[in-house]
Parts: structure tokens; C-alpha cells; sequence
């Protein structure tokens, strides 16, 4: 948390910068949009959008500064925020002016003679949703909430209508009293309720379920459908602070040929609450520096328009740094134009743990960490990037991360199968088996398991539905499991692609043989899933096509793998370039890195489609992108933060730290005491890092309950593909470990550990606490560093007990404890 | 504030706790945007009913007929030897043994329809704890693990307790029967990281902390010793930002107090209590239990099992005197575990409330099944999977009532029968973990809320 004091300060401060920006760009030109309205109902109405343009070519919304005059005010009535209500029916024109700037636009009004009629489904429901009451938390729930349920955002309309009309005895509306009704009682806290007030009595909102109530609660007979929607500003737009607000409008089409204005119906949520707030009119006001989506839903429809947001800081200059390659570039330009100073280079100390760290897994031995440093080559940051990249010890680290996504543990497949399977995983990282084939040969794996372990695939995921989510998110980055009960709440997802895509997976039988852990994988040319609604058969359908054909004898899942690695694929090499960045610098450029969605946009849009390009064109050569990533300056920037940069925590503007897994960490302690882990039922110095699952030793009745080292640091059950499961943030209970375990303190007091055995042969203190800086930091220790370690053992009573007490220190450092 | 590595999941309702946080803190760049923000965050702090559980574990199997549910019409080998007693509820009565309890009826609610579909302890206790079979597996976490899941991924919440872990077992250890423990015990699916932290409390309220306990040649002494080596070996050049580190540096230092500070541990302490107090709660270990969990949940602790014994068994060696009453049933009822429950639930329940504190606490008290309507040829009762009872006060239930019914020999209910599963799901509910928590986190999967306690 932020000390209070600091946190005025930086108010303060903020307030100052300001107020000395609040000139800003001069708008030299204006526009409206629209640029005419026709009103042809008593119930429509119009957001102006009032856009000017200053000479830089800056674009500014002063719909809220602007001043609108109509040459006939009697027919309309018009905020000062741009909301036009038509009164009578006629014709005229509306002055709109900013300074000196001006436009006009034309008004037709007609059919205000006669009441419009409330929509159900277009006018009621969007209240419902966009009052909250249909929300997953409120009575949108499973089994809604106190004894009244709605469909989640309105997605069943006729269900909705029987829970509002016909259920609780029809208490819940009122045609002769509208405001007695519960429906109205409810949300304006008349009457108790546990979801507050969502309604206010003067309201629009209010005013449209009061009409809908007093006409009879009628449901049209042949409604239209709603086809989508459209907003403007349609395209993304960068704003400079102060210039920081912006009006949406959102205009419906209907499957008549008509459209009509919803603004005043949708609702409005920013992606990123630190950025920007959005009212429920649709006025965004930037918070701070960056991107932010503005998510606009209407009904089932969708929009994620992006606003940047940008502003000067005081003294900021930027000072080109070296670009090594065009991830520097992309970041760069990013950097630049939200103006945060990128961090130094990183040292050679820091830069080989890291690189060690990521590719193998382990740390340097003192030799290794010698011969990097003593090197002098200009190249050499990116030779022993390519050197580790040969190493067996890469295969297996690699392929334990893929064992994580891929679920592979004993509980699911047995453990001869967990053996067979991670060695066929470690093959194809070793081989570099194209991450294209590595995909294929996954999804259309057939025959018995035993001789294709790839098919394992199929036991974790052991069924059609487990099958289409577990890849959806790992292979499209999608997580569709909310499209199994209803339309995805911020997502295109709709419960038909659901099953559509559920389809390709449903032919595929897995029948057991009898041999112990094997399953006969094989497709058949019949069966298809239906919808659970509707009961129609679903065709498969993927996201770019739509339905598609799959003739009667192809293997439905070799016609969904062609169309997911196609380089044309807007997701499959994004989805894994993105994941091979957020495993090499902690945090994904979408961020989780398994979750895309309009609504969760990228930190870095180009340099995501620069990545995935670079796989693409490289024959989706996963070497590549690592190599690309770890030899940007990008990667090689140093922890440390400047006064430019200090808050940021997505743009990659410096490195962020984070803490070694469990498994890097039993590895790295093992290392540096001497007294490596062993582990069960695998071979003989099988790092922790290489293990292929994490409950191959025997489930033990009397050890149930007791304290594992690598679990309590969060090496992952492998239960779900989500990659959630690993648990990276700190407790309490690895605390305790590292300062009072039986895991660290066995290795310390083990009569033969490392520093034990270099007593014995005759070594000084002083060499013994040299070489055990570099086995954990891979640096020499400063001289105050050196100096007072060697006081500590040699002023200990015990220096044996001295020695365990330092290498303890330099073990529980933050230092050691993360990568950095 | 700064945020790291962690990410912003919507909902299905839009933002979660977590944004809502965050929005409140970056009051540098707020223009005009405090306030609703800090609104905000008041509306999700009251999103959950439950800010602390409390379960108490009945290990072994109480007898309902014996205790919360009397058959005074049934027939002499069903309905036992005691009398009943009316409650404050009407036309609901106890047997004799529960005075205190009776008097307190229109506190809490009593649930009298429990069914689970195991008959063995360790089986019935993981289907008690967790909702789900131990086998096939995988082992489903236990609620607490859910919830202190949950928490975690929660700034906010965790902040008054952030000292502390969010899962406690109070008791001597993990319930088992002699053959083994019960694998539902802790995280389960969720993963070891879960474990419950537990903590043994004897009849006068000495309480032991077994990962607090010193390893040999440790003592509170060498590892202040050592952590001042630490800070001295941090030299400026080699530091990393405290705050790139996230919640490290803070843990670290509530662990380092845990071990070596006493004031650390003051919520653990029961000699801060009144001596009347603890005697209130009965100097048992299940009492001092009991109060242990009270100051364990005013400290902020989101989820807190109170185990009546380690094993189910009452007098094979190591037993503990579990609820497993297949001899001396009326006995041992009478005269050792319904006194002291009594007493210690009545004590629990009227503590909360004078605190104020019983609005946001769920307190709950079930076993894993109840005993045989029928008296056993011993002169006692065995395992009944069919029909058993549980307890539930606080969290904004509406107390007094008695929902559900068993027939009229307690053998099963009448009523719809309510799960563990149920009970389960209606605590995550109550403790903030809603329907899509639960989707997102894949637990309690097919589990629905006990309607007629909400």
C-alpha cells in the first residue's frame, strides 16, 4: 500500500501538472454527427457527437463544451450533454457552437402525435440489463436471486417475460399502477431491496418499464431482431490529457431495415479501470496514462472501441535508446508516445542468471558464470542464448511448462502414460518440432495411446465439450466454458459457436482395450451434438468462416486443425507467441495470457501482430521467437525504474521481477548447498524442473496432510488447462518455509553439503562465501558484503553454525529468491 | 499503487472486487473520479455475508435423534432413554442434553434433512468437507481451501488478515479415523499451496503451532540473529524495489513476527481473554477451541474448522473421543459430548452476537452422519448416512427456524434431503464466492444453495 503522505504528495503534484496543461490543443475545425436526424417515433432520441480537430491534427470531444441552439425550440428538447428529445412533430435546424468554431445540422421530427409502444425486447430487457438486475450477481445467477431469476443479460427473452408477468402470482408488475408494482418498488428502494437502488423515479429508464407496465406488458407478436450495433466514434482514438473526455453513441440495426439510436439504453465498462471511468450515459473520463477498451453492449451486441490515452509529463524527453531489433522498436513507440523512460540495459550478472532462468531452468555453476563474464565478444548476450537453446536441459524445462497446459499428471493418464507422454512433449521441443505440426499432431492423434502418446491429449480432455474448451484456450486463447449455459457475457462467444465448435471434437471415440492405460483413439462417421435448448443439430463452425463443410468421411478434427493453423488464423500463432512472452517476461501482452477478447486488449497491439508474423513466416519455429525476444533490449532491460517509468507495470518499459516456481527454486537450492532434491519414481538426478508430473510418487494414506516444499510454492495439480493453476503470488506459508522449514534446514545442517565438504578440503570463509555469491547471484559479493559475512562466522561462537546462518541469509535474499 | 502479475478478470456482472480496487487507488491521476470509487469499494466489501466462516466438525458421526431431532413417540429401541425439552422455537424440541442450545433456538437454525451416501468416516468426512467422493478423485478442495482461495486472489479481504493464513484447523490434527486421514482435509484440486494451517489448543488454552514450532537448534534468538545478517548483507547496490516485489516483502516480515514476536501471535493468545470468558466456553479443548476461532475470525481469518477430536474413535489408543459412539452411546452423550457442546456452541453463538460480530460470520455446525434410528444390540447406535442435522447462525440467515423434516423414526427426510454438497455451496455463496467464482475456480460443480435457509 501507498504511505498517505506520498499519496497527497502525488495528488498534489498531479493537480499542479494540470492545471499548467489545461490550455491544451485549440480546436480548429468542428464537426456534429450526425449529420442530420430523422426522429420518427416519440419514444426515439439522438447523441450528438460534437468532434473538433486541432492543427496537429489532434482530435478532441467537446460534446459536453459545446452549446446547442435550435432555430425552433419548441419541437425538441436538448441537454448540454447532446441528448436530443423530440416534443413535436416539424422541421428545423440545431446550431452547434464551440468558441468560435460553429455547425449546423438538420432535425426532422415526426409520429409525435401518437405514443410509440414499449419494446420488450428491445427497450424493456436492455433496462433490466443495463440496470444491473439481469447481471450475474443480481438476478441474472444460475437460480437468480431471492426467488427471481432473468436470463444472464437477457439472452432468453421469453423465459424473462414468464419470470416478470406470470411468476410470484404476477406481483412483480402492475398494468393498472405501474409504481406499485415490485418491478418498480424493488429498484427504487421503496420497498427493501438487497440490490440497492438501481433506478431513479425521474429516470428514463424508470420511465420506459412504467409505459411497458401501463400498456399491458405486451410482447410484440413479430418482433424484429436486432441484427447489431454501431458507435461512434468508430475508430480508435488517442486522446491527450486535458482534453480527456469522450461521448459514445450507440445506434441499433433491426432486421426491418431500420436503426435507431440506443445510446441511452446500452451499457458502457472500461477494460482497464485505471485508465479510464465510463458513466452510465456513455462519457468516458481518462484516469490516467494508456489503453482502454470501452466495452459497449446492447443486447447480445458487442463493441470494444480503444481509447489511448496520453499526457506530457513534465521534463519528459526521449532519449532514443539502441534498438536491437523490431520488438525495441514496437515497444518503443509505445513507450514514446505515453511517455515513460525505458530502464537501462541489464548487467551481465543479472543477464546471465536470467537467461539461465528461463531457458534451462537452472542457475550457472561458478564456471559458467566466469566464462560469460570474462568474455569480452560484442555478441556474446546472444551466443550463449543460442548455447543454452542446444541444451537438453531446455527440452525438459520446456516441456514441463507444456505439461502444465497439457494436464499431463498420473491421476489422469496413469503413470506409465505421464512417462510416455512427457518424453514425446521433450522430443518435440527438442527436435523443434513447428509449433503447426506440434499443434496437429496433438489434436488428430489416433490409434492406441500406448504408441502415440500424443493421444493423452484425449484422456485428460475426456470428453467433446473438455475437448473443444481445453483447446479453445489453449489454442485460440479463448476461455468458451460460459457459452456452454448462455451467451458469452463479454465476448462475441454465443452458445450456438459453442457447440458448433464442440462438433468437430464429438465424432472422436475413445474406446479402452483392456491393456492397462490405453485408449483406442478413432473417429466415426456419424454423430452430432445438438443444441440443448433449441435440440438442433449444431454444424461445425469456427470463428473466422462461420459453418463450415466437412464432408462425410473426413475426420472432422483434421478439418478444424486445417483451419486453426493456417498462418491467415488471427489467433493461433498470436495465442503462442504471446505465451512464449509472458513465460520469458512474466506478464503476457494480452494479459492473462489465455484470455482474448475485444474487451482485453493487447498492451501492445503491433507488436503482438509483429511477433506472430515473425512465427508465421519462420515456419512457426518457436526457437525463433525465443531467440527474438531474449535479444531485444526489450528483455535485456534492468529491474530498476527511473522517475519516468516507476508506475508502469504493462508497457515493458523496464523488467518486472518475479519469483523463482517451485521447482526453479528446489533446483536453484539444490544447487547452490550440494544436497540435491531427489525425487521418486524417476531417474536418478532428475532435476525438479524436468519432472514430468507432479504426483508420480506413490499417494501415501499416512502422509496425507503433511508439507511439501514445491506444493506449498505452487507447483501446480494440473487439474484444469488453465494456466491460473500455477500459483505465482507469495503466502505466508513459504515464509515459513524459507525461515523456519525442514526443507532448507536439512540441506544447511547436511554433514556433507557444499560448504561443509570445501571446509574439510582446507577452503578459507572468505572462499567459501565468494563462491556461494556466485552459485546463488552469479556476481561477486561487494566488499562491505564480503567483510561482514566473514565477521558473522568468524565472531560465531559455532562457525560451522556461522556459515549455516550466511548461506541462509544469501538463500532467503530477494535477490536469490527472484528472477530479476 | 502498482499492480503486478496479477490481471483483471471481468464477471459476469462486469468488474470485480479487484478493479474496483484498483480504481480507488490511483488517486494521482484521479480528476474528480474519487469519490463513486470509494463507493465502490464499500459495496464490495459488503458483497460477502460471510467475512469469516466458522465450521465446527463433528467428527465421528452425533447422534440427531440423541440431540436436535428427538423421536418421543417412536418406539422404546428408537427413541433412547431421554426426555425432551422444548426450544425456543415453536413446536421444535431437543432431548434433555441440549438446555442451552433449546434456549437459544430463535439464534440460529437447525436443519434436520442432511443426507450424504457414505457410511465409512474418512469416506463420509471428504463427501462432509468437500462435497464430492474421495474416489475416483481427484480430491475436491475442502470449503475453507475455496475460500481462501478466493480471498487471496483478493487484495482488499486480505488486508485486515494479511498476517495471518486464510484457512485454519483448530484441533489436535487432521481429522482421520486410525487407519488414516481424510483425503479431503485441504486443497485438493486447488493444490497443497491451500493446505489448511493448523493449530492444536489444549483444555486450558495452550495453543500450539506446529509450523511455528522451532526445528533443532533453532530458537527465536538465532533466527533474529540471522534475519539481521539478512538486512546487513542488503547493500543499496544489489537491492530490488520493494515494490516490483509485490506482497514479499510484507509476508515475509508477518512470517519472521510469527516466529519470533509474541505480540505477532496475539491471536492465538486466550490469556487476553477474560478468565471468565474462557470459563464460559468450558475448559475443554473443544471449548477453548471454539474461542480460539472466535479471536481467530475477529482477527480477520476468512475460514476457520474447529475439529471436535483428531480421530472419531472414543476409546481405541490415541482416540480423542470422537462422536463415534458405537458403545456407550447414552453415556457418553450424556454425561461428556453434548455438555461440552452445549455449552461451547451456546457460549460461541452468544459471543458473536454481543460482539456484533455474528452479522458477518457464518457459523456452522455439522458431522460427516448421523447414528442408527435403531439401538444397536450394544446399547448404543452406528453409522447412518440417511438422515443427520446441521447448524447454521449468523450471515445474515434468518434464525429460529427449522427447515427440513426426518420421518417419524429419523431414518430419512421427509423434506427434500440436503447435501454436504449443498451445504458446501451455500457457505462459498454466503463467504462471496458467487456462481461464477465457483465456474471459474471448477469447484463445487452441480452444487445448488440451500433455498430454505436463504
Amino acid at each position: 500500500m501507498e504511505h498517505p503522505g506520498k499519496l497527497t504528495f502525488l495528488f498534489l503534484v498531479s493537480l499542479l501538472q494540470t492545471h499548467s496543461l489545461v490550455t491544451g490543443t485549440t480546436p480548429e475545425a468542428l464537426s456534429v454527427s450526425p449529420t442530420s436526424v430523422q426522429l420518427t417515433g416519440s419514444r426515439q432520441s439522438v447523441q450528438l457527437i460534437v468532434t473538433g480537430r486541432g492543427v496537429n491534427g489532434d482530435i478532441l470531444d467537446l460534446t459536453h463544451e459545446a452549446t446547442f441552439i435550435a432555430a425552433e425550440p419548441s419541437l425538441l428538447k436538448i441537454t448540454p450533454t447532446g441528448m436530443l428529445t423530440p416534443l413535436l412533430d416539424g422541421t428545423t435546424s440545431i446550431q452547434v457552437k464551440h468558441g468560435q468554431l460553429s455547425d449546423s445540422i438538420n432535425v426532422e421530427i415526426s409520429g409525435q402525435g401518437s405514443q410509440e409502444s414499449v419494446s420488450f425486447n428491445h427497450q424493456v430487457l436492455p433496462v433490466l440489463a443495463k440496470a444491473g438486475c439481469s447481471s450475474g450477481q443480481c438476478h441474472g445467477a444460475p437460480h437468480g436471486k431471492a426467488g427471481f431469476q432473468l436470463s444472464l443479460f437477457a439472452f432468453a427473452p421469453k423465459a424473462d417475460r414468464v419470470s416478470l408477468v406470470r411468476q410470484s402470482l404476477g406481483r412483480r408488475v402492475n398494468p393498472i399502477t405501474p409504481s406499485e408494482s415490485l418491478l418498480l418498488l424493488k429498484p427504487t428502494m421503496k420497498i427493501s431491496h438487497q440490490g440497492g437502488k438501481r433506478l431513479e423515479t425521474d429516470g428514463r429508464l424508470y420511465q420506459l418499464l412504467h409505459d411497458w407496465m401501463s400498456e399491458g406488458c405486451s410482447v410484440a407478436s413479430h418482433d424484429t431482431t436486432c441484427l447489431g450495433i454501431r458507435v461512434f466514434p468508430p475508430e480508435d482514438r488517442v486522446l491527450k490529457f486535458p482534453h480527456i473526455k469522450q461521448q459514445f453513441r450507440v445506434i441499433a440495426e433491426f432486421s426491418d431495415g431500420t436503426s435507431r439510436d440506443v445510446s441511452h439504453l446500452a451499457k458502457y465498462e472500461t477494460s482497464d479501470p485505471n485508465v479510464a471511468s465510463v458513466t452510465p450515459d456513455g462519457l468516458v473520463t481518462g484516469l490516467g496514462r494508456g489503453d482502454t477498451a470501452v466495452i459497449i453492449r446492447y443486447l447480445s451486441h458487442i463493441q470494444t472501441p480503444l481509447l489511448t490515452f496520453v499526457r506530457d509529463i513534465p521534463g519528459f524527453a526521449w532519449e532514443p535508446p539502441p534498438i536491437l531489433n523490431y520488438i525495441d522498436e514496437n515497444v518503443d513507440r509505445k513507450l514514446r508516445q505515453l511517455q515513460y523512460r525505458p530502464s537501462e540495459l541489464c548487467s551481465d550478472e543479472t543477464f546471465v542468471r536470467r537467461a539461465y532462468l528461463d531457458v534451462i531452468g537452472l542457475l550457472p555453476t561458478p564456471a559458467e558464470v566466469d566464462h560469460f563474464l570474462e568474455s569480452d565478444a560484442a555478441s556474446k548476450r546472444s551466443e550463449l542464448v543460442d548455447s543454452l537453446l542446444q541444451r537438453p536441459e531446455y527440452a525438459r524445462f520446456w516441456a514441463q511448462k507444456w505439461g502444465d497446459l497439457l494436464r499431463v499428471s498420473r491421476k489422469l493418464i496413469g503413470g506409465n502414460s505421464v512417462m510416455k507422454y512427457n518424453r514425446w512433449l521433450q522430443n518435440a521441443v527438442a527436435k523443434d518440432m513447428p509449433y503447426d505440426q506440434f499443434v496437429k499432431a496433438l489434436l488428430t492423434a489416433s490409434g492406441s495411446t500406448l504408441t502415440h502418446p500424443q493421444g493423452n491429449y484425449y484422456r485428460t480432455a475426456g470428453d467433446t465439450n473438455d475437448a473443444m474448451e481445453t483447446t479453445s484456450q489453449l489454442f485460440l486463447g479463448s476461455r468458451i466454458q460460459c457459452a456452454k449455459c448462455h451467451n458469452h457475457p463479454f465476448e462475441r462467444w454465443t452458445q450456438d459457436n459453442y457447440y458448433g465448435l464442440a462438433s468437430f471434437f464429438h465424432r472422436l471415440q475413445r474406446r479402452k482395450t483392456g491393456r492397462e492405460e490405453e485408449v483406442l483413439l478413432y473417429s466415426t462417421s456419424n454423430g452430432e451434438v445438438t443444441h440443448p435448448q433449441s435440440g438442433l443439430v449444431m454444424q461445425p463452425w469456427v470463428p473466422t468462416d462461420g459453418s463450415i463443410d466437412v464432408t462425410e468421411h473426413t475426420d472432422r478434427r483434421a478439418a478444424f486443425v486445417n483451419w486453426l493453423v493456417t498462418p491467415e488464423n488471427p489467433f493461433f500463432a498470436k495465442v503462442e507467441v504471446n505465451r512464449i512472452w509472458s513465460q520469458l517476461l512474466g506478464r503476457g501482452i494480452v494479459e492473462p495470457f489465455d484470455d482474448f477478447r475485444d474487451s482485453n486488449p493487447p498492451a501492445n497491439a503491433p507488436l503482438l501482430e509483429a511477433l506472430a508474423n515473425d512465427f508465421t513466416t519462420h515456419q512457426f519455429d518457436r526457437k525463433t521467437i525465443i531467440r527474438r525476444i531474449m535479444n531485444s533490449r526489450i528483455y535485456q532491460t534492468a529491474a530498476k525504474t527511473n522517475r519516468f517509468n516507476e508506475d508502469d507495470y504493462k508497457y515493458f518499459s523496464h523488467y518486472t521481477p518475479r519469483r523463482l516456481s517451485a521447482e526453479q527454486l528446489v533446483d536453484a537450492l539444490g544447487q547452490v548447498t550440494g544436497q540435491p532434491k531427489t525425487f521418486e519414481r524417476v531417474a536418478h538426478g532428475t532435476k525438479a524442473t524436468w519432472l514430468p508430473a507432479p504426483d508420480l510418487k506413490p499417494h501415501r494414506r499416512d502422509k496425507i496432510g503433511d508439507i511439501e516444499f514445491l506444493k506449498v510454492f505452487g507447483q501446480p495439480e494440473r487439474q484444469s488447462a488453465c494456466s491460473c493453476e500455477r500459483k505465482v503470488d507469495t503466502s505466508l506459508g513459504q515464509a515459513l518455509e524459507l525461515l523456519n522449514g525442514q526443507f532448507l534446514h536439512d540441506m544447511l545442517i547436511h554433514p556433507e553439503n557444499r560448504f561443509r565438504q570445501s571446509r574439510n578440503a582446507g577452503t578459507s570463509f572468505e572462499d567459501i562465501i565468494l563462491d556461494l555469491y556466485r552459485r546463488a547471484l552469479c556476481r561477486k559479493p561487494t566488499d562491505q558484503e564480503l567483510q561482514r559475512a566473514v565477521n558473522y562466522v568468524n565472531n560465531s561462537e559455532n562457525q560451522e553454525g556461522g556459515m549455516e546462518d550466511v548461506t541462509w541469509a544469501i538463500l532467503n535474499k530477494e535477490e536469490f529468491l527472484f528472477q530479476h | 499503487m502498482i499492480d503486478f502479475g496479477s490481471f483483471r478478470a471481468a464477471s459476469c456482472s462486469g468488474k470485480t472486487r479487484r478493479s474496483f480496487l484498483k480504481t480507488s487507488s490511483i488517486v494521482p491521476f484521479a480528476l474528480g473520479a474519487g469519490l463513486p470509487s470509494l463507493q465502490a469499494v464499500e459495496q464490495a466489501r459488503q458483497k460477502a455475508k460471510a467475512k469469516s466462516v466458522i465450521l465446527l466438525w463433528l467428527w465421528g458421526g452425533p447422534s440427531h435423534i440423541d440431540m436436535v431431532d428427538p423421536k418421543p413417540d417412536a418406539a422404546m429401541e428408537y427413541r433412547g432413554p431421554f426426555g425432551t425439552i422444548a426450544t425456543k422455537t415453536p413446536g421444535m424440541h431437543y432431548t434433555e442434553l441440549l438446555p442451552r442450545m433449546a434456549a437459544r433456538s430463535d439464534k440460529y437454525c437447525v436443519i434436520r434433512s442432511m443426507q450424504t451416501t457414505d457410511s465409512g468416516h474418512p469416506g463420509a468426512g471428504t463427501i462432509g468437507v468437500t462435497g464430492f467422493k474421495e474416489s475416483p478423485g481427484p480430491v475436491q478442495p475442502n470449503f475453507g481451501a475455496i475460500i481462501a482461495k478466493h480471498r487471496g486472489q483478493d487484495e482488499l479481504a486480505t488486508t485486515p488478515s494479511s498476517s495471518l493464513p486464510p484457512f485454519f484447523y483448530v484441533g489436535r490434527g487432521i481429522p482421520r479415523d486410525l487407519p488414516r486421514r481424510i483425503e479431503g482435509y485441504g486443497g485438493g484440486t486447488l493444490g497443497k499451496a491451500y493446505d489448511p494451517f493448523l493449530v492444536s489448543c489444549s483444555d486450558r488454552g495452550e495453543v500450539g503451532i506446529p509450523t511455528l514450532k522451532m526445528l533443532p537448534n533453532m530458537s527465536p534468538k538465532r533466527i533474529s540473529n540471522r534475519k539481521d545478517l539478512l538486512s546487513e548483507l542488503d547493500v543499496e547496490q544489489h537491492r530490488l524495489e520493494k515494490n516490483l516485489l509485490g506482497q514479499w516483502g510484507h509476508t515475509y516480515q508477518s512470517a519472521f513476527d510469527l516466529l519470533t514476536d509474541a505480540k505477532a501471535r496475539d491471536a492465538f493468545d486466550l490469556t487476553k481473554e477474560s478468565p471468565k470468558t474462557r470459563r464460559s466456553y468450558g475448559h475443554t479443548t473443544f471449548g477453548q477451541g471454539c474461542l480460539l476461532a472466535r479471536r481467530l475470525a475477529q482477527a480477520g481469518v476468512p475460514y476457520i474448522q474447529v475439529n471436535w477430536s483428531e480421530y472419531v474413535e472414543t476409546f481405541t489408543p490415541n482416540g480423542d473421543f470422537g462422536w463415534d459412539t458405537h458403545i456407550y452411546n447414552f453415556e457418553l452423550l450424556q454425561d461428556r459430548h453434548c455438555p461440552i457442546f452445549d455449552r461451547a456452541f451456546s457460549t460461541l453463538l452468544d459471543d458473536l452476537d454481543d460482539r456484533g460480530m455474528l452479522e458477518e460470520t457464518l457459523l456452522v455446525a455439522m458431522g460427516e452422519f448421523g447414528r442408527t434410528p435403531q439401538i444397536s444390540n450394544r446399547a448404543a447406535r452406528e453409522h447412518w448416512q440417511h438422515c443427520y442435522f446441521s447448524l447454521w447462525a449468523g450471515a445474515g440467515i434468518e434464525p429460529g427456524r427449522c427447515i427440513g423434516q426426518s420421518d417419524s423414526k429419523g431414518e430419512h427426510p421427509v423434506t427434500r434431503p440436503i447435501t454436504p454438497l449443498m451445504a458446501g455451496t451455500t457457505i462459498a455463496e454466503l463467504a462471496g464466492v458467487g456462481a461464477q467464482q465457483r465456474a471459474e475456480m471448477k469447484v463445487l460443480d452441480g452444487g445448488s444453495l440451500i433455498d430454505e435457509l436463504l
